[in-house]
């Protein structure tokens, strides 16, 4: 799978391991490369314990990485297993071995982690090795000189696979019923955010609290979703108090967030998602069509494209619209056989088809869906 | 006064089809013509999503959007390039191919060729490329020699942190604040559309 050319549209049938793709992506972004090593219970099943995926890089060459979770056994004494809350508060901890070197050429390593302590080549092929995984090695060398990992292409694979945004599809029941979402500000903390209502007021209020929520404002006049986006506070009645706290929501011309239809909030979500976007990073978004109509699904596919211009992109899809906004060059078919996941782009030939029949006969949603990849 | 009274008169009778390949350009061209004509003027879109399907359901599309009660007609289908060798597809060939699948209606009809992109036009006003660029854009005297002009747009308007202001969801603001003339004067698909609307 290339990560240098923009977009990447993933399409296959459902279990063929899309989101095993996106989740993998999560997982080494915030767990294998970053610093994260303590999960809550009910979450670890959903990370994958073993991945190994294959890039290309923009020089052509095939860089593997791979990583296996390994789970830190502690005592679980306080954990009351007749009590469902104890259990989903509880932590396990993990750490992980990860390998990351090339499969064509000499089959450099870039790096090794293996219980706890990571090795590497520095230029020369000196070997050095450092305690904690590979996004560690700030901490080591930080002069000037050794900003950037030492050989080729350390540094591209490192950020493509630490700086990733991830917006997942919602569940199929997202929100029980409607409620307004109101949070708190309390100690420069804003209270737990509990369903997606609550966690996008979270994200509009930093925006707002950054002064920076004109974007969102004229982007969502463009799209029609919305004139006018507010953050509005009531304050506590805490007056002797020193510390700043309030209770603040926001609201949509005037409607609060959490009484939005959940189409609605899945389109903000995706443009908070864009628009916070930072050069380099690579942006993850599961199905956008899930909830959204149409008509704004085509607007929405307008911002995405002028916002991630430039950047990676991936996006997967069941959605003939989405996969007909996507040049050929750009699909990716994902396919399941013999329990692991492939993905393949479409060769020269069928790309020479598509395009004959792109300029006469359908789009590339027809295409794509209409079976004729099904025999191979 | 007189002439006034015929002028809004005809104008109100007449009912515009726009036929566009997307609801962007299909709301730029609307206010082309409301700019031209007078934003009484009633029109009526379809959006193909596509050049294929523009073509595939576009005789189909004349015939429904002609017993809804329009009695003029505007198709606007890009030229777009060939990807495997770049160069740009065969416009008389294109036109010819339009006029035929359109033959069927006989009332007032114009298709229009942008070249490329309908984004192009956008390149030819210093003043829609200073709003979008600041004083990091020129405006082009032949946006037709472009390539990529809406890829270029989203280039020019991006800020300090590459943030870009601009996507094709403003193409209607753009067309309402575009240079007619001087879109007309370095233009040609342009310059025939108003051509048509002021014949009107």
């Amino acid at each position: 799978m290339s990560l240098h050319d923009g977009v990447s549209v993933l399409v296959g049938r459902n279990g063929a391991g899309k989101s095993a793709i996106l989740e993998g992506f999560e997982s080494i972004t915030v767990c294998a490369i970053g610093r994260t090593s303590r999960f809550r219970q009910t979450d670890i099943d959903i990370i994958p314990k073993i991945l190994e995926i294959e890039v290309l890089t923009p020089t052509n060459r095939r860089i593997e990485y791979k990583y296996e979770l390994l789970p830190i056994f502690t005592s679980d004494e306080d954990v009351d297993i007749d009590d469902p809350a104890s259990i989903n508060s509880a932590e396990s901890q993990f750490s992980w071995n990860d390998c990351c070197r090339y499969l064509d050429g000499q089959k450099e390593i870039l790096w090794n982690t293996e219980n706890g302590m990571t090795s590497f080549n520095m230029e020369e092929h000196k070997p050095a090795t450092i305690l904690g995984n590979i996004s560690s090695f700030g901490r080591y060398f930080s002069d000037n000189s050794l900003k950037k990992f030492p050989v080729d292409g350390m540094q591209w694979i490192y950020t493509i696979l630490k700086r990733v945004r991830i917006l997942c599809k919602p569940t199929i029941i997202q929100r029980y019923k409607r409620r307004e979402s109101l949070l708190t500000w309390s100690r420069k903390r804003i209270s737990r955010s509990f369903d997606s209502a609550d966690r996008l007021s979270e994200k509009i209020f930093r925006l707002f609290d950054a002064g920076e929520l004109d974007e969102l404002n004229s982007v969502c006049q463009r799209v029609g979703l919305g004139e006018n986006i507010s953050v509005r506070k009531f304050f506590s009645n805490r007056e002797r108090s020193e510390i700043e706290e309030y209770v603040f929501s926001v609201e949509v011309d005037g409607v609060n967030i959490g009484l939005l239809s959940d189409g609605t909030i899945r389109v903000l979500s995706i443009l908070m998602e864009v628009i916070s976007s930072k050069h380099g990073e690579v942006i993850i978004i599961e199905e956008p069509e899930v909830q959204i109509h149409p008509a704004m699904l085509a607007k929405l596919l307008n911002e995405i494209e002028t916002y991630t211009y430039g950047q990676n992109l991936i996006i997967s899809t069941h959605s003939p619209q989405v996969v007909a906004w996507a040049s050929p060059e750009k699909i990716n078919l994902v396919h399941r056989k013999d329990g692991k996941t492939f993905v393949s782009k479409l060769g020269e030939a069928q790309i020479h088809n598509v395009i004959e029949y792109l300029s006469e006969e359908g789009d590339l949603g027809e295409w794509i869906y209409s079976g004729i990849l099904d025999d191979e | 006064m007189n002439g006034f009274t015929v002028v809004f008169s005809m104008m109100s009778n007449i009912k515009i089809a726009l036929i566009a390949e997307d609801e962007t350009d299909c709301a730029a061209i609307r206010k082309i013509v409301h700019r031209v004509l007078g934003a009484e003027v009633a029109t009526k879109k379809w959006a193909s999503n596509g050049c294929s399907t523009l073509k595939k359901k576009l005789t189909a599309k004349l015939k429904v959007l002609s017993s809804e009660g329009c009695n003029i007609f505007i198709v606007v289908h890009d030229l777009d390039r060939n990807p495997q060798n770049d160069s740009l597809n065969n416009e008389v060939a294109l036109r010819s191919k339009l006029e035929a699948l359109s033959s069927e209606i006989k009332s007032l009809k114009h298709i229009c060729i942008p070249i490329e992109e309908l984004e192009a036009w956008f390149w030819s006003d210093p003043e829609v490329v200073k709003h979008l660029g600041g004083e990091k854009g020129k405006a082009h005297p032949n946006p037709h020699e472009i390539k990529s002009p809406k890829e270029k747009l989203i280039e020019l308007s991006r800020d300090g942190n590459r943030k870009p202001r601009y996507s094709t969801n403003d193409n209607d603001k753009l067309a309402t604040m575009l240079n007619l003339d001087l879109c007309s004067k370095r233009c040609s698909s342009f310059r025939e559309l108003v051509k048509f609307l002021r014949s009107l």
